[in-house]
């Protein structure tokens, strides 16, 4: 009997390592350490997901230095677009490629040759304070994204990597030998290329016609690209002249009712999920909690705002909702009670205790989770000034979500907004 | 002069009724070395053909007495020994001894002085080599004292003898080493015997050197000599004399000696005898007694060799062959000497410390050792120590004294664990080369020398490892440690470390294997958060990944573990670091290979399968990858579809798997439909070909299963590839075949070749023969066949050779399209390959494949083609063993033998085929086996031409083999032809010999080796000009034998009941068989 027991724990406490080894591996592991990287699963939707027990706040934090700091720091652009288009010198401008970890608000260099080059969006974690009145969003379609660099009469698109995809012809300034000034002239675009459509889609303008508009604000690039756009509108036909269809990408304001209407109204894209632009934002490189990005299935959790079962299929199975996932972590701190301290005595019989403990405590939190996250939406939706909302779908949603966190996360209430994200350490009543 | 040197001029020197001008000669060879261009060209012919001139050799003592210039000299020698080496026989004999006395006399005269020992070393070495050319036809027939003479010589003056020892030398190696296939076996087996019979002259005089010369020169060459004799010389020459103990206590410590005596010791070493073990434990105390003084056991040996000189080097490379083969060889024999047992552990810290030098080759020496040693230790891990005494005392001793063993060795396996560890070698190779089609492309070797290495390591650590896994865990462990707090770190320590530590996967009971990893990986996690930088950060990555890849077992065991690697894996695809996502595809395969199942499965805590998890996100994971990583990517996740058994599930998969590129495809066929000139865009051409590469990787992945996908796109698909094709031609056709090179039409062939590898890679996949054949099989010859008969050549793809060949090797009898086929491919390929040997040479082999598929899966095809076809088949295989690329050739041979073997199943078809083609067959045959440009095939030719010889000797012809013969004529007929073949082609060899080698033809028939030696032999004659004297052969010798292989071929056939029909029978066996018999029934009765 004694030996049972002892066996039991033993292959807990082997448990218990296991989970704490994935967590590692899921969280701390990594060559580009970027905080939220969106290529990386959505921190909250990952079942390994653990909380801090507090507001995360430093993606917030993190934007103000870095707009404080664009201000302040720039690079040479001129240099740089001539180094990737070719036109011009073939000065260096590279610099060694600093690690820049953790090193908040900081400005990235760009990177070597056409590495490194794009600008990436964070996962938004939480709404930015000033999301509805400073905030683009971008509908994102499923494709590869490439920069396209035009000059010296070819095109050519490149992976975020800096690998050469493809070179063709085109109509941009300077990306077919059929245009005048071919030889002067030079484009520099961010584009999401869908292998199905034959297209470019074009996010971003980093140069047209050789005049570099990295150290513009985000607004003026995204009217920039459309003016230039619609003077030559042979592009969007794909010719001998021009291999690929060029797409500019609409945008619009951040207002629930916008974004609630474009997710309904059908699009010629197949969206991918949506990116969200800061205005003030100049282009930068690499990860940057300027840009944005989720999925159309977590609007309703994160923006309250609802969206189609269409976009709902789309959720991972693992994760229903977050109370589920709550539910899961709970689950898994079962086993690891055997060995934190008031469970050390190796009987079986207090884990059974444990696990009653653990579901009893979840049933008390419930209600006031509900009550919480319901205030926090309800100030987000006083900013947007769209008073109208379906308050039901959004609490269908947010329900769940948050389970059992305010069991015991009581000082929740001094920081007053969004603590809804995280989960409290799994209670254990003995 | 040489300057204005002339043809004319130089042509004088062949004209023979003058007196040879030195003068000219000087010029003429100076011109030739140092001249350049139009004068240097004329220089080197008269040079050439003066020396073929036939009395070239009569001017050689005039050239090598006056001429002033080396290089003259060594022409002259040139001349002599071509001259020796072919036509000594036709030589007249006054003229032999002449040469051989002249040699002699200026070998004497070279030698005799030290300084000009020295000075004219290289025409020295020229001279010798010439008199040992000359022995081997001389000595002991015409030169029977030479062995006393050259002993005699040698005592009258150290340096005659010291160059004395070195023609000893060159004659042990002529006679010994390089016999094989230069001189007849016969000859060869003289030569020996009459060596070891006057061996022992040599010995004395070698002994009388050691003992009492003070020469260094002399000594060092005996040694040299010495060395040379111990792999064939009489044992007793080694154990029953001193000289094992002269060896090491005259000269293993003296610097100048020390390397050769060492080897002559590992020589000694190496012999596997058991009547001499106390000379052998002998061998091992005085030689370690001698080295421990030499080489204090306290010495850095790592430092020494990297510091130290090249005899240095070499000494502590001879030493680790000494140990490790004295350890191998009689290791047991010291083992049981208890009182050794310090000598032994002394001599295993040598081998260790030696292990320890940066030196592959050396250290592959001792792997060998450390291997042999670990292997045995744990074949006998369970058994007890067996010694006579314990055997006695079995039932007291045994459970106590059954390791000591292994306890002897425990510290020093420690030891060898840990050099093991930190010297692990590469466990793979990746080359990035370009492909024909420009891609850049990584390539995994298979064989280099680095992955060798691991192999052998890996064995040794995996036994070492079960020998004592907590030891091996100990030793990572505080490596691993040493990584973290930084006393060890490096990127080179940490890839070792963890090639280590992923090799011995397997090797631990599986809970200890999983609380080790759990560590390893939770340290390596820590590392990667403390390192700053990507390089770092990435380096520590990979190597992560690389160990979690190698315990599929450990995955397997924990999925959330494995869904989480796999996850970061994905995330690992998005980064732009150089490598990572190259490394991130590679684990990813790697471990879909391994836990395929797994995901495929409903896991616990899961509501579906993680395949379809993937196969959701499939767009967002794969797009940043390149194309080759993406292909990869997919041929990963088409492992873990195969791992799904239940077809409609699989089919659903599948179906969501090619979703992404087969709306591409989708889209670019529809676009095709209403206008077919999208197929000549240069974007969809590429789309094109890159759906079809994701398509092959899944068809690898998938095997049969994939037929689904196959049908859903087939028929298009061929569609394509006729456009493609007539695209390809029609570009060629208009503007020459440069076009080829053009970036559209590569990509055009590109769709062309991966429609084909598609087609074939899931043919030979496939498991239902009979649906390929009626479904697949004739769309594809409609759309393939007639297009590559009717191409350019240039625009014909060896691909589709080889598909038929796949679709043959796989559908085997179910194929009915043969002739179809070969209208469409045979002629108009052979047409673009038999101009020469090289021009198209994929087209070339794939060629003779399909032949060799035809042939041994379809051959009843053969049979029903016309005759004149036929031959042209039969042609084509002859043809392909004439060439000298390699792999053709053998499957020219190969095709042949299994075709003379199918026609002697068909025994109708089999008669006339022997009439038509038997002797033009034979004919062929022997053009390639005396052509030395086809040694290789060797052992095939004697295959098929014994056997040929066979089915003459055997009656299995029953048709006469010329109309001007009957049946019973075919072998005398056979024989004939052949003597007339061989007495016409080599005109220099005389009768008897050509007699006797196609006797021996037909007696070895039954014995390909003993038949290939014979061949062999025939092949040293025919480079020699026979002359009239035969004694030289052995002929009578080689008769005996030949008569005694009869003989015993008899006697065997005779032992089968049958074999040999009743008019074969000797009278008397016949009457004693039938006794018997009758014996037999009368014992029945009784009975």
């Amino acid at each position: 009997m004694k030996l049972t027991a002892y066996t039991f724990t033993f292959t807990l406490q082997g448990t218990r390592r296991m989970d704490e080894l994935t967590t590692a591996l899921a969280f701390s592991f990594g060559v580009t350490n970027d905080p939220n990287a969106s290529t990386a699963p959505h921190p909250r939707y990952s079942a390994l997901y653990k909380h801090r027990g507090e507001v995360d706040r430093a993606q917030e934090r993190r934007r103000s230095a870095l707009l404080q700091n664009q201000k302040d720091k720039r690079f040479d652009y001129v240099t740089l677009a001539r180094r990737l288009t070719g036109v011009g010198t073939e000065e260096d401008n590279g610099g060694s490629e600093e690690e820049q970890m953790e090193v908040e608000g900081k400005a990235r260099r760009p990177g070597k040759r056409y590495k490194d080059q794009l600008m990436l969006s964070e996962w938004m974690l939480e709404v930015p304070q000033d999301f509805v009145s400073e905030w683009m969003m971008v509908p994102c379609p499923i494709g590869r994204r490439n920069l396209i660099v035009a000059s010296k009469g070819q095109t050519s698109s490149y992976a975020k990597n800096g690998y050469c995809m493809n070179r063709f012809a085109s109509l941009l300034p300077g990306g077919s030998k059929n245009l005048s000034c071919w030889n002067k002239d030079s484009t520099i675009l961010d584009c999401v290329y869908s292998e199905v459509n034959r297209t470019y889609y074009v996010l971003d303008v980093m140069c047209w016609r050789s005049q570099p508009v990295y150290d513009s604000e985000t607004e003026f690039r995204f009217y920039w690209l459309q003016a230039k756009f619609e003077d030559i509108p042979e592009i969007l036909t794909p010719s001998k002249r021009n291999a690929f269809r060029f797409e500019v990408l609409p945008n619009f304001t951040c207002d629930s009712d916008t974004l609630q209407n474009v997710l309904a109204s059908p699009m010629n894209i197949e969206l991918d999920g949506l990116l969200f632009y800061h205005k003030r934002a100049h282009y930068a490189f690499g990860t940057t909690p300027l840009v944005l990005w989720l999925k159309a299935f977590m609007l309703p959790e994160i923006l309250g705002v609802p969206v189609s079962a269409q976009h709902m299929a789309q959720r991972p199975t693992s994760y229903s909702t977050f109370s589920h996932h709550a539910e899961q972590v709970r689950t898994n701190a079962v086993s690891r009670k055997s060995t934190t301290p008031h469970t050390r005595s190796r009987s079986s019989d207090n884990i059974d205790i444990g696990v009653g403990g653990g579901q009893s405590s979840e049933g008390v939190a419930m209600d006031t989770g509900g009550q919480k996250s319901r205030r926090h939406r309800a100030r987000w939706r006083r900013k947007a000034k769209s008073g109208s909302m379906e308050v039901e779908t959004v609490e269908n949603v947010a329900n769940g979500c948050r389970s059992d966190r305010d069991g015991t996360k009581s000082d929740g209430d001094d920081t007053g907004e969004i603590q809804w994200l995280s989960l409290p350490p799994t209670p254990c009543k003995m | 002069m040489s300057t204005t040197m002339t043809a004319d001029q130089a042509s004088r020197l062949l004209d023979f009724s003058q007196k040879l001008d030195i003068n000219l000669l000087d010029s003429v060879v100076g011109c030739m070395l140092t001249g350049i261009g139009q004068e240097q060209r004329v220089a080197q012919e008269v040079l050439t053909t003066l020396k073929e001139h036939p009395d070239a050799w009569t001017r050689v003592d005039t050239i090598l007495e006056f001429s002033q210039n080396l290089q003259t000299k060594y022409y002259a020698l040139q001349i002599l020994e071509t001259v020796i080496r072919a036509r000594w026989k036709v030589l007249p004999r006054q003229q032999c001894e002449g040469i051989k006395k002249y040699i002699v006399g200026l070998i004497i005269k070279a030698s005799s002085q030290t300084e000009e020992l020295e000075k004219e070393k290289v025409y020295l070495g020229k001279l010798n080599m010439i008199l040992v050319q000359i022995l081997k036809y001389e000595w002991p027939r015409n030169w029977p004292t030479f062995i006393s003479d050259i002993v005699g010589a040698s005592k009258t003056n150290e340096s005659l003898c010291q160059n004395n020892m070195v023609i000893l030398k060159l004659l042990s190696e002529e006679v010994f080493d390089f016999s094989s296939g230069q001189m007849t076996q016969a000859k060869a087996k003289h030569l020996k015997d009459s060596m070891c019979s006057e061996f022992s002259q040599i010995f004395t005089l070698c002994q009388f050197v050691m003992e009492n010369s003070q020469n260094a020169p002399l000594v060092g060459s005996t040694l040299e000599t010495l060395l040379r004799f111990l792999n064939w010389i009489p044992l007793g020459y080694i154990f029953e004399t001193k000289l094992i103990s002269t060896l090491i206590y005259k000269f293993l410590n003296v610097p100048l000696f020390r390397n050769v005596t060492l080897k002559c010791l590992t020589e000694i070493a190496g012999v596997q005898v058991s009547q001499y073990d106390e000379q052998f434990v002998q061998l091992f105390t005085l030689a370690m007694a001698q080295l421990k003084e030499m080489l204090p056991l306290s010495t850095n040996i790592k430092e020494a060799y990297k510091h130290g000189r090249d005899d240095e080097q070499n000494f502590i490379q001879n030493l680790s062959l000494f140990l490790c083969t004295i350890l191998k060889e009689h290791g047991q024999l010291i083992e049981k000497r208890t009182e050794l047992s310090e000598t032994l552990l002394e001599a295993l810290h040598y081998l260790i410390v030696i292990s320890e030098v940066e030196e592959t080759e050396i250290f592959k020496i001792c792997l060998e050792y450390w291997n042999s040693l670990a292997a045995d230790l744990y074949s006998h891990r369970e058994s007890p120590f067996t010694s006579a005494i314990s055997s006695l005392l079995i039932h007291k001793q045994a459970p106590n004294e059954a390791p000591s063993r292994r306890q002897f060795y425990n510290p020093v396996l420690s030891k060898v664990r840990r050099v093991m560890i930190s010297r692990m070698a590469k466990p793979e190779e990746v080359l990035v080369v370009e492909n024909e089609q420009g891609e850049v492309v990584r390539e995994f070797l298979k064989d280099t020398d680095s992955i060798t290495l691991y192999k052998n390591m890996r064995e040794t650590l995996v036994y070492l490892t079960h020998l004592d896994y907590a030891d091996t865990e100990t030793i990572m462990t505080e490596k691993l440690h040493n990584q973290v707090n930084g006393t060890e770190w490096s990127w080179k320590n940490l890839n070792t470390l963890c090639w280590a530590i992923g090799s011995i996967s397997g090797a631990m009971h599986e809970e200890d294997e999983k609380r080790f990893l759990v560590m390893v990986i939770k340290d390596l996690l820590g590392l990667c958060e403390q390192k700053r930088g990507k390089d770092n950060k990435a380096i520590i990555a990979s190597n992560i990944m690389y160990v979690v890849g190698q315990y599929p077992r450990f995955l397997r065991a924990h999925w959330r573990f494995l869904k989480t690697v796999v996850n970061k894996l994905f995330e690992f695809m998005h980064e732009t670091h150089d490598g990572v996502q190259d490394m991130a595809c590679d684990t990813f395969i790697k471990i879909a290979q391994k836990c395929r199942r797994h995901f495929v499965q409903v896991q616990v805590g899961e509501v579906m399968p993680f395949i379809e998890e993937i196969l959701n996100s499939i767009n967002t994971i794969i797009c940043d990858l390149q194309p080759q990583q993406v292909h990869t990517f997919y041929e990963a996740v088409g492992m873990m579809i195969s791992a799904q058994t239940d077809p409609t599930a699989q089919e659903h998969l599948l179906e969501k798997y090619m979703a992404l590129p087969n709306q591409v495809w989708d889209s670019i066929i529809s676009q095709a439909t209403q206008n077919v000139q999208i197929l000549k865009d240069p974007e969809a051409v590429k789309q094109l070909g890159n759906i079809l590469k994701t398509n092959v990787r899944a068809c690898k992945a998938l095997g049969h299963p994939y037929v689904l996908q196959l049908g859903r796109i087939y028929l298009d698909m061929l569609n394509v590839y006729k456009v493609m094709s007539e695209n390809v031609s029609s570009a060629i056709a208009s503007n020459g075949e440069n076009v080829t090179k053009q970036p559209l039409i590569k990509s055009m062939r590109t769709v062309k070749k991966e429609t084909l590898k598609l087609i074939s890679g899931w043919v030979s996949r496939s498991n239902d023969p009979q649906m390929v054949a009626e479904n697949f099989v004739p769309p594809l010859l409609d759309a393939v066949l007639l297009d590559y008969q009717k191409n350019v050549p240039a625009a014909r793809e060896p691909e589709v050779l080889s598909t038929m060949t796949s679709i043959v090797n796989r559908l085997e009898s179910h194929i009915k399209d043969i002739p179809q086929i070969f209208d469409a491919v045979f002629e108009c390929t052979l047409d673009m390959i038999n101009k020469d040997f090289q021009d198209y040479p994929e087209h070339r082999t794939s060629f003779f494949l399909l032949l060799q598929a035809v042939n041994s899966h379809c051959f009843q095809a053969f049979l029903t083609i016309p005759p004149a076809q036929f031959k042209l088949v039969l042609d084509s295989v002859i043809w392909a063993f004439k060439h000298t690329m390699r792999n053709v050739a053998d499957t020219g041979l190969g095709i042949l033998y299994q075709m003379l073997q199918n026609v002697a199943m068909e025994d109708a078809a089999a008669q006339s085929f022997y009439q038509t083609y038997y002797t033009d067959i034979l004919q062929h045959l022997f053009s390639v086996v005396t052509d030395s440009s086809h040694t290789a095939g060797l052992t095939m030719h004697a295959t098929i031409l014994a056997y040929m010889f066979s089915l003459v000797e055997m009656n299995k012809i029953t048709v006469p083999l010329s109309a001007t013969i009957t049946v019973d004529q075919n072998m005398p007929y056979v024989q004939e032809f052949l003597a007339n073949l061989l007495s016409t082609a080599f005109p220099h060899l005389n009768s008897t010999q050509i007699k006797l080698f196609i006797e021996g033809l037909f007696s070895f028939d039954q014995d390909i080796s003993a038949f290939k030696e014979h061949l062999r032999d025939f092949l040293v004659q025919i480079r020699e000009f026979a002359g009239e004297d035969n004694s030289d052969l052995f002929l009578e010798e080689k008769e005996a034998a030949i008569k005694q292989a009869q003989e015993e071929k008899r006697n065997l056939q005779m032992s089968v009941p049958g074999i040999l029909g009743p008019h074969e029978m000797p009278e008397e066996m016949q009457e004693e068989s039938s006794l018997a018999t009758t014996t037999g029934c009368i014992g029945g009765y009784d009975a």
